[in-house]
């Protein structure tokens, strides 16, 4: 063992990493000696240094006396294995799992730091209710007891609309679960919905609506495969680095073929690191999609057998708002189109043209266009928030869909539209399980047999389900602020940061007559609000699942106990559904819950469309991907090659009633507020890569806060000279909403186009979210969180 | 107190000159690969400003192809809680209070 890794062995045998001072130096040197043998182990399988078995093993050697257990990273969609190093009852260590096929052993800044998200000194450990106007510590039973008796009191003055459960994507599969079972099965009422709502509907609402079914086909094994990448308004530099890691080693691979093609509204580190970056003005992809379409078209790349065979063509309303008035409602009304219909629609799509509205050379929009329809290139798309944080969210997904479906690369391997997700389990709680107003664990709540269904496997009459969704997340909070909604349960997530428009939000969980229980694991603005605060188990100190963004299940273990009286979000609600009467739904003992919950809900998805792995397998393996059949994770759905519940080859839309994907005509429309004279800059929201969402957990983890301490205003260098601004001088950007004053960051690492300015929304001290504007996608109901208009003042 | 590190690939035929060129840097520490033109290093510095002259030395290594970062960790100055809370609403100033 060399002294460097000593040095982290031996701080590992003294207690806790990192902790003290005098080992900081030590252990800090074994860390980076670890992180770059498991970086060569996963870059040259098989390599060796100087005696030991293998980089990975090693890794591993070096910290004697702890044990390694698998779980996923709690942090983001990709869904990376990790090994938790555990001694004596704490969290110690990290590594990346070389036998998860997912990131080979690498992790990125966040995962590698992630044990220490658990170990903030104000990590929430004692329940809180509030008494006269102050939160004060309470035993647990005292806070369940009052949650039970205010939720049931609440009812009966209000009804059982009256009560909601809001969760997220960092639900675990049983967390999600219970929830629904409870509140759609117990209580009878649709009140269920998540903060994926605000990141990923769109991408449901685009795959239902072209394919019949949710999630991609591929998987990220396409990335070994493809030999071009155009990355759609996604930072995967920042955002998804495991996965942009694999990117560049397969151009490192085979450099003079490889291309990957960055289009954003912003320059990035994304960008930088790829073959060309492609900058459009915001919204105007829905014009680029369709430019693309119809050179593919004009240059006769289409694949005509394929397209004959599998796609038939629609098309919806269209001007069809942007949810700005409560109440807002909206259907649309798909009717059938021709291929002849389709080539007129897209003669308003020229690249000339649309090099007009988009900023995007005409020549540039042709190239991306070769790429696609070139026969000899496999094409991966990938997309995230930039796709689906938009006004018209589900037709930007359609038009992805449609230029994968017009060359027939779809669905092989290689060939691939792959929608990105930002949570560790918005797939596998929020989409699958159905954690949303509208949805049941299998189907929706407005189809009799789905709600028959489920009604049959909780044991509840069918008649209690009721038909109608209720509310969607913004009109959820809408509801709150009205008084319809009286009672709020949030769990793992931090509305009072994350809703646009905030500051009527935060408001209306404030006024009198409304009751908050936050469950959560630190202090946050929106405990801030609550009534009832309960100290929740974090990620690896309780038993769960979680879901990816490639329909992989990863299981992970209770490795820690929880601190104080923190006790997991499932558990929780289990606890208050036995106090409101509805205990015979959650039977459950606290040694089996998670094996018992997960059998119970994987009655649903049975068969060769969705079937789920058995619990002892999940346990086995580094994370299964569903439809798992006779023993196999199915890799390329509709494919009959790879896909058993396909009843023709090559391909089978089985999704769809006629076995076709729905190719859509959705035009270009602008966004609700474009920049005007009074606001002439787009304000765009996102995130970095430090920072998990609203920074509550990495916000604690010093490294990271350090490397990213507050917000800023991100400006073009032109723009910022024309202002008067240097960087770091503070600016005021003021919307229709509100103000906010912040440094400003000219030259750093992100590069607005002229004429518009990005924040990040991690920081609670600078809420962005007072100045955004709550309009939505009207078919998937996800709010625009890139687009609206402010003014850039100096200070 | 800056700790970073790399994975460095040596040119063709290079690697033992490469390696010995890297020990010979103060704060440089190198393990090779038995097996592949490949090593590791781990560098140590006292302040950023060192960090900067170190790297800009590396680049100017001839037998190295390629350097990639792996790990980078620069101490804080301070040590203390590093975040407020309650930045976000009174309730939260009145929590931490």
């Amino acid at each position: 063992m060399s002294d460097v890794t000593k040095g982290a062995a031996d701080a590992a045998a003294e207690g806790s990493l990192l902790d003290r001072p005098v080992d900081r130096r030590r252990v800090l040197k074994g860390m980076a000696t670890q992180a770059a043998l498991v970086a060569a182990g996963q870059l040259f399988p098989g390599v060796r240094f100087p005696g030991s078995a293998s980089a990975t093993a090693e890794a591993q050697e070096n910290l004697p006396g702890v044990s390694w257990q698998k779980a996923p990273c709690r942090f983001c969609g990709t869904g990376c294995g990790l090994l938790v190093g555990v001694k004596e009852g704490r969290a110690v260590a990290v590594q990346g799992d070389p036998a998860s096929p997912v990131n080979r052993g690498l992790a990125c800044v966040k995962g590698y730091h992630s044990v220490q998200a658990l170990y903030g000194e104000d990590r929430l450990k004692k329940a809180m209710v509030r008494k006269d106007g102050k939160l004060v510590e309470v035993p647990m039973e005292e806070a369940l007891d009052l949650v039970a008796e205010t939720m049931k009191k609440t009812i009966a003055e209000h009804g059982k609309d009256s009560v909601a459960v809001y969760g997220s994507g960092q639900w675990t599969i049983p967390d999600g679960y219970v929830a629904t079972k409870w509140f759609k099965g117990g209580i009878g009422t649709n009140n269920v919905e998540a903060n994926a709502r605000l990141c990923m509907a769109s991408a449901v609402t685009g795959f239902m609506t072209s394919f019949g079914l949710d999630e991609p086909m591929g998987c990220y094994e396409d990335m070994d495969h493809a030999d071009t990448f155009v990355l759609w308004g996604n930072n995967m530099a920042e955002m998804h680095p495991v996965l942009f890691s694999r990117l560049l080693e397969r151009k490192q691979q085979d450099p003079k073929k490889v291309r990957i093609i960055d289009v954003a509204t912003r320059t990035t580190r994304t960008s930088l690191a790829s073959d060309r970056s492609i900058l459009f003005v915001p919204q105007t992809d829905l014009a680029l999609l369709n430019a693309i379409c119809h050179e593919i078209i004009k240059n006769d790349w289409v694949d005509e057998s394929f397209v004959e065979e599998y796609v038939s063509f629609s098309r919806g309303k269209t001007d069809i708002g942007y949810g700005l008035e409560d109440g807002f409602s909206f259907k649309d009304d798909p009717q059938p189109a021709t291929w002849e219909e389709l080539v007129e629609f897209l003669e308003d799509y020229t690249p000339e043209k649309v090099a007009e509205l988009s900023g995007v050379p005409a020549e540039e929009i042709r190239y991306l266009a070769s790429l696609y329809g070139d026969p000899n290139r496999k094409v991966m798309s990938f997309w995230c928030m930039g796709f689906n944080q938009h006004s018209r969210g589900t037709w930007v997904n359609n038009l992805i869909y449609d230029v994968h479906l017009l060359v027939g690369k779809i669905s092989t391997p290689g060939n691939s539209p792959f929608s990105l997700t930002g949570q560790p389990s918005a797939c596998g709680t929020v989409r699958e399980v159905g954690t949303l107003t509208h949805k049941l664990p299998h189907g929706v709540v407005s189809n009799e047999k789905d709600r028959e269904m489920a009604a049959e496997i909780w044991g509840v009459p069918a008649e209690r389900i009721p038909a109608e969704p209720t509310y969607h997340t913004v009109e959820m909070f809408r509801a709150l602020d009205r008084g319809d909604i009286r009672f709020m349960w949030v769990q793992v997530t931090n509305p009072m940061v994350t809703m646009p428009k905030l500051a009527r939000y935060r408001e209306g969980a404030e006024k009198e007559g409304r009751f908050m229980v936050v469950s959560d694991v630190y202090p946050t603005p929106t405990t801030d609000v609550a009534d009832v605060v309960l100290p929740s188990a974090m990620w690896i100190e309780q038993e769960g699942m979680f879901g990816n963004s490639e329909r992989r299940t990863q299981h992970f273990d209770q490795i820690l106990q929880p601190p104080g009286d923190a006790m997991s979000d499932t558990w929780q609600l289990i606890e208050v559904a036995r106090r409101t009467g509805h205990g015979d739904l959650v039977p459950w003992s606290e040694e089996d819950h998670v094996e018992k919950i997960w059998e119970e809900y994987r009655r649903f998805h049975a068969g060769a469309k969705h079937n789920m792995a058995p619990y002892e397998v999940l346990r086995r393996e580094p994370g299964v991907m569903w439809p798992y059949v006779d023993g196999e994770s199915t890799r390329w759905r509709y494919n009959a090659q790879y896909d058993p519940a396909c009843t023709k080859a090559p391909f089978d839309f089985y999704g769809k009633p006629d076995h076709r994907a729905v190719f859509w005509l959705r035009p270009y429309e602008p966004p609700a507020e474009v920049p005007d004279e009074e606001y002439p800059f787009w304000l765009n929201t996102g995130r970095v890569l430090e920072h998990w969402h609203t920074g509550s957990m990495t916000r604690r983890v010093p490294t990271l806060h350090r490397a990213m301490p507050h917000a800023y205003a991100e400006l073009n260098p032109r723009d910022a000279s024309r202002l008067g601004v240097r960087h770091g001088q503070r600016v005021r950007l003021v919307s229709r909403r509100g103000s906010l004053e912040l440094p400003a960051s000219v030259g750093g690492r992100g590069n607005p186009t002229p004429g518009q300015v990005f924040v990040p929304f991690f920081d609670e001290a600078l809420l962005i979210n007072l100045l955004t504007l709550d309009s939505f996608c009207p078919i998937s109901k996800e709010p625009d969180y890139k687009k609206c208009a402010v003014r850039v003042e100096k200070v | 107190m800056p700790i970073l590190s790399y994975l460095v690939h040596a040119r063709k035929g290079r690697r033992d000159a490469l390696c010995h060129t890297l020990e010979e840097i103060p704060g440089c520490e190198v393990r090779p690969a038995d097996d592949a033109d490949v090593m590791i290093l781990v560098t140590e510095t006292e302040s950023r400003e060192a960090e900067k002259a170190m790297h800009a030395r590396l680049k100017d290594v001839d037998d190295i192809a390629l350097l990639a970062l792996v790990f980078a960790h620069d101490d804080p100055v301070e040590t203390t809680r590093v975040v407020p809370l309650g930045t976000g609403g009174p309730r939260a100033r009145e929590m931490a209070s």
